[in-house]
């Protein structure tokens, strides 16, 4: 076969090596490649840094804290539920669910000792309504959280100093909040963009998107102020991956409850308007008894 | 009490991570342009074989732990781009079957003609080749790879290699060799 005369013979193999190198020489590589697959690290960092064996423990007990807690709220639910009629049963276990998973980890008193601190806070959703409640309470005790309220037990994501970061720092967690919630928080993230979701029943009901006053590598503060209607909802803050395919890069969620006012969903109520009847935004009124 | 475990847990991933980091920038600056280059060659897609690098490059940012070694680490990222390229091609086979895929990037101009014509023919003798032939071809030729290395990086045994290489040499010279008497 190598003996024809016009073969490539053996210096085939020198051939394919000068064809392959000069093939390659041609592949220009993007430079901000580094850049990238930093990024990417950091987005795969959160999901590697559980594999670590002293943290295994710590989300177990979280975990076991979590159902302990869950099965508690939603004891107290149904029993006090005859006695608020007004509320729904659902999203108060919801949102207090929720809650209870998200700061599950700091909670390291016994059983009673939560339901103690659960039982009272609780029953504010009811009390608020009737207009001696409303009148006498301070109305900057309603956006406070209902858990624990001595100590800040609202757990924000931990920043290592590097990676995107968003942290939604006010309000907290479980709280129940006025018509006209303001947003904080802080973020490390790419032009210092900050998109905000909320979310009701997993429907997506606004999006949005603050500016927090630096943007990466520094870490900055953001503010945004939204008008809801009455009702539970979940509020996402997120940085989304320049890439355009909605990959969220760093993001903190909180679920917080707007305190009906009282002659919009309970029109036999007579309280008055006071501080909890900001405008209503009509748009954004989904029926609170969907379920 | 939060706050200092937040502290804390920082520190100590810190540590562990600049290591892993460091590994990443050397290794980008090494080598970055040879592995993407080995991608292209397997792949002939530039933008397929820069996403399967990069993804490598992070897996191994995971991995890094476990490697704790340049060499270790070049060998394990040579692995994941023919490993990865090859999972490229198996998914791209239905879509090829469907639509003609797009020609090689056009060489530019300062090769001469002739050298061209050459290289565009064994470039089509090569990928008309089966896969592992290929790869082996495109890791000994293009790689400079030892047999023992080409045989770690497409995870085949070195007889295997060894048989995939002179098979894949045969069948190019035949190729070759049929476009030249026609």
């Amino acid at each position: 076969m190598n003996d024809h005369p016009q073969s490539p013979g053996p210096d085939l193999e020198a051939l394919l090596s000068t064809t392959l190198r000069a093939e390659a020489e041609q592949v220009e590589t993007d430079p901000a490649a580094l850049a990238l697959i930093r990024r990417r690290i950091a987005v795969a960092k959160p999901a590697t840094s559980f594999r670590r064996g002293f943290s295994r423990p710590a989300l177990a007990g979280g975990m076991l804290a979590a159902v302990v807690a869950l099965g508690t709220v939603v004891g107290i639910n149904v029993a006090s539920n005859d006695r608020a009629q007004d509320v729904v049963a659902d999203p108060p276990a919801t949102a207090l669910a929720a809650d209870a998973s998200r700061n599950a980890e700091s909670a390291t008193g016994p059983n009673d000792t939560m339901a103690a601190k659960v039982a009272p806070a609780e029953g504010t959703a009811p009390m608020v309504d009737t207009p001696q409640e409303a009148a006498t309470q301070d109305p900057g005790a309603m956006s406070r959280l209902k858990m624990a309220p001595q100590t800040p037990v609202h757990k924000i994501p931990l920043d290592d100093g590097r990676s995107p970061y968003v942290a939604i720092t006010a309000p907290d967690s479980g709280s129940i909040v006025e018509k006209t919630v303001e947003l904080k928080g802080l973020a490390r993230a790419f032009e210092a963009n900050v998109i905000i979701e909320v979310s009701q029943n997993g429907k997506v009901v606004k999006k949005d998107f603050a500016t927090a006053s630096a943007g990466a590598p520094d870490k900055g503060e953001w503010t945004k102020t939204l008008s809801l209607a009455p009702g539970d909802y979940k509020i996402e803050a997120y940085e989304e991956s320049m890439k355009g395919d909605g990959t969220k890069l760093s993001s903190d969620t909180i679920w917080i409850t707007v305190a009906a006012a009282p002659d919009a969903s309970n029109p036999t109520s007579e309280a008055p308007a006071g501080p909890l009847a900001p405008a209503v935004d009509p748009a954004a009124t989904p029926p609170d008894a969907a379920r | 009490m939060v706050a200092v475990f937040g502290a804390d847990q920082g520190n100590g991933e810190a540590a562990v991570r600049w290591e892993a980091d460091d590994a990443v920038t050397h290794l980008y600056q090494e080598h970055y342009r040879a592995l993407v280059r080995l991608g292209t060659l397997l792949l002939r897609d530039v933008g397929a074989a820069e996403e399967i690098v990069q993804d490598s490059f992070v897996a191994m940012h995971g991995s890094w732990g476990r490697l704790r070694d340049p060499e270790k680490a070049l060998a394990y990222l040579r692995q994941c781009v023919v490993n990865r390229s090859r999972s490229v091609l198996r998914r791209r086979v239905v879509a090829d079957k469907h639509m003609p895929t797009p020609g090689p990037d056009e060489p530019s101009a300062e090769y001469g003609a002739l050298a061209r014509l050459d290289n565009q023919r064994v470039m089509a003798c090569l990928r008309r080749l089966p896969t592992r032939q290929r790869e082996a071809l495109v890791l000994r030729y293009y790689g400079d790879l030892s047999e023992a290395a080409i045989a770690a990086a497409m995870k085949v045994s070195k007889g295997a290699v060894k048989s995939h290489t002179s098979r894949g040499m045969a069948a190019m010279r035949k190729m070759l060799e049929q476009e030249q008497s026609t």
